[in-house]
């Protein structure tokens, strides 16, 4: 290395390069995807925001990990970073980098698509937003060491730069901000450097707050809060359940409770401007993806620092059986999740009617449209800027669907939600340990089901526009899916072997997941009569495409104990 | 005959390319303290994850109280304390959550002890691990690993950056284990004075391979550092029966040897020199010559 600058450079190339590649691949096949399917610019320019724009983890890596995953919050001085530069030259070479990778990665695949399929993308708006998205979080990550504030900060960064991409003006493929906006995301990104320089000096000689650490208010009200929950010693189970509640299930039901308070606050302060209402409307859609991501995730509390994935020596030298820890680790992060998603559900029902007087007579008019997001419906919240209708009509679906069901339909649903949320979270964990102990093999397994989904789909998108031989192309489409069944099957008794083998599940946890996957078989079959589905009218292929779904459950319960051990034994 | 309590048989591991663990045996047998020293990356931390369970023998044989530690953890676990190199414990926990949490998983937590050890280390249960020195962690984690009275303690480079105090505390804590339980510890350490005050048997890794096990009197026995000087000039070191590491050089040397004693004089006498002194080497000496970088073992 020639200079300290490039030395940080090649850092950050070197922590983020699989996933910049990772993020490339998904980011041209979900946008080929978009363009071929007629979705169109916009769904394109979505997916390409959504691979480099938000979700970007590099300085989550440097620092240690994600939020809720044991990450040292504030500038990665503990990784070794007293290094010989100026504070300025540390942090902004790396915001740089940050901002540049984004806007470069960006640029780099909407000229593809556009080269490859003659429709323009738009390039230097959504650079900009990029750069003060990537630099905004970046300062919010390294300029503090207070998770609150992060919490706070992110979720402004978050509302901030929808709203401005929502004021924009979408006349695909162009995509313009008005010069205010423009002038409000270059003041985002100088501020969010000026801000993290400072916070990071400030680090840098001696954070006060960290020499004082819990010896206030807060202190002593964490204290408290903790002797609210002891951890009790009277089984291993019961400790068990405690840690994983301490350890991450307590912050997922806390932001969800925080994120359900500023529900009915948004709509509250909102009242007459655009703007606002926007901004309410954003909390509210981007709650449910967002917690799911976010708070959804790594319930194994696998830890990260530099780009190492790493399980935790303490967790896995408990004298504890590993089915029963995964599942114990698995049940709490979804018992957790569901009830953050449950609050922030609930608030966003019972807020809605103080939106109420924000529709017209004629918006209303459409919230009864028997179409959900109907051409009528869009019409009038793209003329009128009225996207509250949209969670109207939301509402307004929900209650025919929901409220007509019986009893023991409705049961069943609340059921299959919770059995869909802990399989969620259950793969999630497992496809995490799996990532950690086989890196190589599982990226490549990933790829090549993430390839041969895009085939499939291009090959389906041909068939209906008649390109191309259509037997050919029907029998690939038909064949193709009871490969990947037989593979996955042939997988799946693999594990179950070689978790039978290695002592991981015996015959009571096999019995336990069978049992979970009956109930859940039960529940789904209810739920499709409900929706007037009934096996007895579908063919032999499409009945097992239907049940389908339920064999998830089951599959989890058993690889998800199988990847635990697997990182515990490695 | 005292009962078997860790028994490894051949084993073989190596991480990528790299043979972290050649054939290895390794034995501990009740009431004993068995001290792991090696250089960095000889494989002592590589062993003892395997004690634990948490790699898998590639091939060979690994045992803890009679049960391999990948199939049967809570067996294994249940009857082991350990306190892990890096005393990794969770940083949002205070002292006394851990004490607690580590409480219910060992029916046999002898509170007593763990106030007595508590109070010896003036630790405050209402401290954060985030907040405590390294110090300090270690201690709240001695007392964690040592508080159920485990049949088998493991200890990973116990006083690796610890201050005086600390690392008093820890070796008592392995004294105390052995002499008012009768319980079997395996510590790994640098630390070879320390090694030497402590165990009873010694086993050195290096590269992967045992180079020498055995108990530590008849280590320190086997192997001693003898002077001798000869009438001829020699430039390299002089081929000797047994010699591991010489220091010095022409007509002096100063040698690291094994086997009789005898032997080696009479090879030192066949080329015209004589040994002056002659004594038991200490263990760092034993460790440099059959661990260290040095060039005459070739040479003899």
């Amino acid at each position: 290395m020639r200079s300290p600058v490039a030395a940080i450079l090649w850092e950050n190339w070197r922590l983020t390069r699989v996933e910049t590649a990772s993020r490339l691949a998904a980011g041209l096949i979900g946008g080929s995807l978009g363009l071929l399917n007629g979705s169109g610019v916009l769904f394109a320019v979505m997916i390409l925001l959504s691979q480099h724009g938000l979700f970007w983890l590099s300085t989550a890596k440097l620092n240690g990990g994600r939020f809720i995953d044991g990450y040292k919050p504030g500038f990665p001085f503990h990784l070794l970073y007293a290094r010989p530069v100026g504070t300025g030259v540390a942090v902004g070479t790396a915001m740089a980098y940050e901002a540049a990778s984004g806007v470069v990665w960006y640029l780099l695949t909407a000229a593809t698509l556009s080269a490859a399929f003659g429709q323009s993308l738009p390039l230097l708006s959504i650079a900009v937003w990029i750069v003060a998205v990537r630099l905004w979080l970046t300062c919010v990550q390294w300029a503090t060491h207070s998770r609150v504030v992060q919490y706070v900060g992110s979720g402004a960064a978050a509302l901030f730069l929808i709203l401005l991409m929502s004021r924009a003006d979408w006349t695909v493929p162009r995509v313009d901000f008005t010069p205010v906006d423009y002038g409000l995301l270059a003041a985002a990104a100088v501020l969010s450097v000026g801000v993290t320089v400072a916070g990071v000096s400030r680090q840098r000689r001696g954070d006060p707050r960290l020499m004082v650490a819990h010896a206030g208010w807060l202190g002593r009200l964490q204290g408290w809060l903790a002797g609210l929950l002891p951890c009790p010693t009277s089984s291993p189970t019961r400790a068990q359940l405690w840690y994983e509640l301490r350890s991450g299930g307590v912050m997922v039901i806390v932001l969800g409770a925080v994120t359900a308070m500023a529900i009915p606050l948004a709509f509250a302060v909102s009242g007459p401007i655009a703007d606002l209402r926007r901004l309410a409307f954003s909390l509210v859609v981007m709650a449910w993806p967002g917690m799911l991501i976010f708070l959804g995730g790594n319930a194994f509390g696998l830890r990260r620092n530099q780009g190492r994935v790493f399980a935790s020596t303490f967790d896995t030298t408990q004298p504890y059986g590993t089915a029963r820890m995964s599942w114990i680790k698995v049940l709490v992060r979804s018992v957790c999740l569901m009830a953050a998603l449950v609050m922030v559900f609930t608030s966003a029902w019972a807020s809605l009617p103080l939106t109420r007087g924000w529709v017209t007579a004629e918006q209303w008019a459409t919230v009864t449209d028997p179409y959900f997001g109907g051409p009528r419906a869009q019409a009038i919240v793209e003329a009128t800027g009225a996207e509250i209708v949209v969670l109207w009509k939301a509402h307004h679906a929900l209650r025919e669907a929901v409220f007509g069901m019986a009893g023991h339909e409705k049961a069943a649903l609340v059921v299959l939600v919770m059995l869909g949320v802990i399989a969620l979270v259950s793969l999630r964990a497992a496809i995490g340990a799996l990532l950690m102990r086989y890196r190589r093999r599982t990226i490549g397994a990933g790829a090549i089901a993430l390839v041969g989904a895009a085939m499939l789909a291009l090959l389906s998108i041909s068939v209906r526009r008649g390109i191309g031989p259509a037997a050919i192309a029907g029998a690939i489409l038909y064949v193709v899916p009871w490969i990947a069944m037989a593979l996955a099957v042939v997988g799946g008794g693999y594990v179950l072997w070689a978790a039978f083998r290695e002592r991981v599940l015996t015959t009571r946890h096999i019995a336990a997941v069978a049992l979970g996957s009956i109930v859940s078989g039960a529940a789904w079959l209810v739920v499709l009569g409900a929706a007037g589905v009934t096996l007895e009218s579908l063919p032999a292929t499409d009945i097992l495409r239907t049940v389908a779904p339920v064999l998830l459950l089951a599959a989890t319960g058993v690889l998800t104990p199988w990847a635990l051990s697997r990182i515990r034994h490695s | 005959m005292s009962r078997i309590i860790v028994d490894v048989d051949g084993l073989c591991r190596s991480f990528g390319g790299k043979v972290a663990l050649d054939r290895v045996d390794f034995r501990a047998t009740e009431g004993r303290v068995y001290g792991l020293v090696g250089s960095n990356g000889a494989g002592k931390t590589t062993l003892i994850r395997h004690l634990l369970g948490l790699l898998r023998a590639e091939s060979g044989k690994v045992r803890v109280f009679g049960f391999d530690p990948v199939r049967d953890p809570v067996r294994v676990l249940s009857r082991i304390g350990y306190l892990s190199e890096d005393r990794d414990m969770p940083e949002w926990m205070r002292i006394g959550e851990l004490m607690a949490y580590t409480r219910a998983f060992h029916p046999g937590w002898d509170e007593a002890y763990a106030n007595e050890l508590i109070g010896t280390f003036g630790l405050d249960l209402s401290t954060r691990i985030k907040e405590l020195s390294k110090g300090t962690r270690a201690q709240a984690g001695l007392v964690a690993a040592v508080a159920h009275r485990p049949e088998l303690l493991i200890l990973d480079e116990p006083s690796t950056g610890l201050d005086p105090v600390v690392r008093r505390d820890i070796l008592d804590a392995i004294v105390r284990a052995v002499a008012d339980d009768g319980r079997t510890v395996i510590f790994s350490s640098h630390l070879l004075e320390e090694v030497e005050r402590m165990s009873d048997h010694i086993t050195m890794i290096h590269d992967g391979r045992v180079m020498l096990s055995g108990e530590i009197e008849d280590v320190r026995r086997h192997y001693r550092r003898s002077r001798v000087r000869f009438a001829d000039y020699f430039e390299a070191p002089p081929r000797l029966d047994n010699a591991f590491s010489f220091e010095g050089g022409g007509r002096t040397w100063s040698v690291i040897h094994g086997g009789p004693f005898d032997e080696f004089r009479a090879s030192v006498v066949s080329l015209g020199g004589e040994v002056v002194d002659s004594r038991d080497a200490t263990l760092e000496e034993i460790f440099l010559a059959r661990a260290g970088r040095h060039e005459p073992l070739e040479a003899a």
